[in-house]
């Protein structure tokens, strides 16, 4: 039994789905990317019983008063014949692996609602260089995002240029 | 005892001539015979060599990587731990792999954030469950950096392994866990045969040059072997000698 | 364990400096193990004429004692008291082993290698007992000294080492020290630098605390008494080859003066932004001089760092000397302090290292003070044979010496792990260097570096001791062992 995150910042972020990455020298490539804690992964030990609710936000919180956070985005480059379309099949992870860089966090934002329920990321928000795969997945993903915003009535992110 | 192999006879016979020296060419046949034989095999493995082992006790030379402050020497150190698992049986082993496999995630993010390892792998020997390891630098940074980072994995891993609860949870027994990897990391037999004469030496604190009696090398090497029976022979192969997985990293511009 | 913390059970030279001018080290061998503890004892309450030792308050003092008096014990020390084994046995492997056989890790090699060390320290088996005192003139230093150990003690003193301040913060290679130290929420800091780095947490210096790494406890040596609030020490004795230092920097400036990119190091005319005395102009070569030395070290030589002023010393407006931490790319003071840059090194503060976990976790208080006459550079003067000696004697700090001291010293001090650009380099002014194979690489905003080569080893290793910094109750709890 594998337990639950301790922190936000203690777990893996796989993104699953597979985007075409295009290159100075114009060569598309296929990635995946992961965001890596800098602390490590820790999950609960006990795993009998479930934990509080919303004990993540509040464990934030404190953990941000006494230092940073810090996450790695890694960026794994796919060959031909791994899993372009499929998010359930992962990579071996014998591919290319770059470190893309180092995100910090330093506070939680204080209007959880103004700077975190009132916006969308659909994942097909991408700037120039950026494309999606062929991932039904995703695919789906694209509307049904679309449809959530335009009922809550909520803001885009990223903000691209328009 | 080194000392005192000089005042033995020399060997060889260069100097000895006529019926003697024929006679003793045919001792010295007799005896390099006598060695091939499944008696005198088995004498020497199992009355011979224990014997010697409780007459001259040998210290139990230090695992991992010898000490050095050239730089060459601490990039691409090798950790070879080699781990007793407490339930000797399929169960037990089918236990070890499903602790690695259910902390993939883990390991991935540890060995991408302590940023010194060229490569790590988990094998499975026999009973024993064995983690090899490339890494850069010093040992105990290298192990404290995982406690911190991956302690849970660990925690995981030893807690199978003999003796592995009396240092767990990692995270607090930082110390004790160290010296406990570095107990069941194997000596690294050196490169250069005779070196095991010196670490031999160091050992037991005897710092004076000039105990090296070469006829003494094979006695010394087997009665080493028989207290520290898993080794590593040299110090292992690279293409690529003398660069940090960062340098790598750096050069390939992947990041680092 | 008590969770609150109790500043008066700690000794005072743990975390603050009392910035005393004058320091004299005793290095003592327990001969009588039953009136050494009555003298442990007695120094924890000052009575018996013995000097009390000097304890933290916690708070800004109203007026600074005369002197100061503490002590740190060597695992042999601990062990001559009657320690029991059960109890020594929980302490550290480094400690136990002492600073002598953990040599190569610390780059005490050659010439600083422990078999080369002055008495008493090159016998570590006599050394127990570190006693220091601090003053502000040498009676003071005597006086004291003769109420600690100038009668029948069961202490035997094996030899003594002073230390003085002969220019106020400015030590030999003629830097100013004493600027950047870890600040602990629980203590009043009367050096109220600013300073990015994290507030670091009491278990970085004491034991019992939480630690500078999430989760990470260190074995508090037992029994409880013994272990809790103390510390560990690498008392370091650091011989300083000054005029070989000054010599160093004349031959690489006198190089460089013909380097092809020496204008990007130092534009023509840029030589009057760097004054190191008021109204002086140095000549272009001088001027060369000071930027490979501010290099060298991450600060120029007045303390301003290379991370906020990477041209001149003399800053308008003014900077800070603690507010920086390698991670600003906006301006080039972060690219312009060399990665390879002695305070880079030892404390990469937040920016990018190999070791991510690692970033701020190394770090350690450093309480030192020179010893042997000021130096004055003058190049018209040949160098004589007869030079006096002159170093540091140095206190690194820590709750674990294999990871803080240890850890700074094998992989970041020398061998330069943290960075793939200085990886296979050792420390500019304090490394294990060989000229033959040595180099250090000066930035420039073109990209590729100049490389200087053939740096000597300018500080030598003459001594030094792991010592344990034991809590008041501890010292009590030593000075009740019977046997």
């Amino acid at each position: 039994m594998i337990g639950a995150p301790v922190s936000y910042v203690r777990a893996v972020y796989h993104a699953v789905h597979t985007f075409f990455i295009v290159g100075p020298d114009g060569v598309r490539r296929p990635v995946r990317f992961s965001w890596k804690p800098v602390a490590g992964v820790q999950t609960t030990k006990d795993t009998s019983k479930n934990p509080d609710n919303a004990y993540l936000q509040e464990e934030l919180r404190e953990r941000l008063k006494k230092w940073p956070a810090r996450m790695m985005l890694m960026m794994t480059i796919g060959e031909a014949g791994d899993a372009l379309d499929d998010p359930t099949v992962p990579w071996p992870a014998r591919r290319v692996r770059v470190v893309m860089g180092t995100l910090t966090l330093k506070k939680v934002a204080d209007d959880q609602v103004a700077d975190c329920e009132k916006l969308s990321f659909n994942p097909w928000r991408l700037v120039p260089g950026i494309e999606p795969s062929a991932d039904p997945t995703l695919k789906a993903r694209r509307n049904a995002y679309e449809d959530s915003r335009n009922r809550r009535g909520v803001t885009q992110c990223p903000f691209l240029p328009e | 005892m080194a000392r005192n192999g000089t005042k033995n006879k020399a060997a060889g016979g260069t100097s000895r001539k006529g019926w003697f020296g024929w006679l003793g060419d045919k001792l010295d046949q007799l005896v390099d015979w006598l060695a091939t034989t499944p008696l005198f095999a088995f004498i020497a493995r199992r009355i011979l060599v224990p014997y010697w082992a409780s007459r001259t006790p040998v210290k139990r030379l230090e695992g991992g990587p010898r000490p050095s402050v050239q730089p060459g020497d601490n990039v691409q150190r090798m950790m070879n731990l080699v781990m007793p698992l407490k339930d000797k049986s399929a169960v037990g082993r089918a236990l070890a792999a499903l602790a690695i496999a259910q902390n993939k995630d883990e390991i991935y993010a540890g060995l991408d954030n302590v940023g010194t390892v060229h490569f790590a792998r988990f094998v499975i020997v026999d009973d024993n469950i064995c983690m090899f390891s490339v890494y850069d630098g010093d040992f105990s940074n290298y192990i404290r950096d995982f406690i911190v980072t991956i302690g849970s994995v660990f925690d995981a891993v030893v807690g199978l392994v003999e003796g592995g609860e009396s240092v767990i949870p990692s995270a607090e027994n930082v110390e004790k866990f160290i010296d406990w990897v570095h107990d069941h990391d194997i000596y690294q037999v050196s490169d250069v045969a005779t070196d095991i004469l010196r670490d031999q030496e160091e050992a037991n604190g005897d710092a004076g040059p000039g105990n090296d009696d070469l006829r003494l090398l094979p006695r010394k090497l087997i009665l080493q072997l028989h207290v520290n029976p898993n080794v590593s022979l040299g110090s292992g192969y690279r293409a690529y000698p003398g660069y940090s997985a960062a340098q790598v990293r750096q050069q390939f511009g992947v990041g680092w | 364990m008590s969770e609150k913390f109790d500043p008066a059970d700690v000794q005072g030279n743990i975390l603050r400096g009392y910035r005393k001018p004058r320091v004299r080290y005793l290095m003592l061998e327990i001969s009588d193990r039953a009136t050494a503890r009555r003298w442990l004892t007695a120094a924890t309450s000052g009575t018996g004429g013995v000097p009390q030792i000097t304890t933290e308050s916690g708070q800004r003092w109203e007026t600074k004692p005369d002197t100061c008096f503490n002590i740190g014990l060597t695992f042999e020390g601990l062990r001559a008291l009657g320690t029991s084994a059960a109890s020594l046995a929980t302490f550290p492997t480094e400690f136990v082993q002492g600073m002598n056989k953990r040599a190569i890790k610390l780059g005490d090699a050659g010439p600083s290698a422990p078999e080369n060390w002055d008495q008493p320290f090159n016998a570590p088996a006599r050394l127990h007992l570190i006693a220091s005192i601090y003053a502000d003139d040498v009676p003071q230093l005597d006086r004291v000294q003769h109420d600690a150990v100038g009668g029948q003690q069961g202490l035997k003193l094996l030899d003594v080492r002073d230390g003085w301040c002969f220019d106020g913060d400015y030590v030999h290679f003629n830097y100013q020290d004493n600027i950047s130290q870890p600040k602990f929420a629980e203590i009043h800091d009367r050096d109220s630098y600013a300073d990015s780095q994290p507030m670091a947490p009491l278990g970085t210096v004491l034991l019992g605390y939480p630690t500078n790494f999430e989760g990470l406890k260190w074995r508090i040596p037992e029994p409880e008494p013994l272990g809790y609030n103390g510390s560990f020490n690498a008392f370091r004795v650091l011989e300083q080859d000054v005029v070989g230092f000054e010599e160093y920097l004349t031959a690489a400036a006198t190089e460089l003066l013909d380097h092809p990119k020496v204008n990007e190091l130092l534009p023509p005319g840029a030589e009057a932004n760097i004054q190191v005395k008021e109204g002086q102009r140095l000549s272009r070569r001088d001027a060369l001089r000071e930027v490979i030395a501010a290099a060298m070290c991450g600060r120029w030589r007045n303390g301003v760092p290379l991370a906020l002023s990477p041209d001149t010393p003399n800053p308008s407006p003014d900077v800070s000397r603690t507010k920086f931490d390698y991670t600003n790319f906006d301006d080039d003071g972060a690219a312009r302090c060399p990665y390879g840059a002695h305070i880079r090194r030892c404390n990469p503060r937040g920016g990018q290292i190999v070791q991510r976990v690692a970033n701020h976790s190394r770090r350690l208080v450093r309480r030192g003070m020179p010893y042997g006459p000021a130096y004055v550079h003058d190049p018209a003067k040949p160098r004589d044979p007869n030079e006096p000696k002159r170093g540091l004697l140095g206190n690194f700090i820590g709750a674990n010496l294999g990871a803080q001291f240890e850890a700074m010293s094998c992989d970041w001090l020398n061998l330069g792990l943290q960075d793939p650009r200085i990886t296979g380099s050792n420390d500019p002014l304090l490394g294990a260097n060989e000229p033959e194979t040595s180099w250090f690489d000066l930035p420039l905003k073109s990209g590729a570096p100049i490389r200087l080569r053939g740096l000597p080893r300018f500080v030598t290793t003459r001594g030094g001791a792991y010592t344990f910094l034991p809590s008041m109750a501890a010292i009590r709890y030593l000075g009740s062992l019977t046997d």
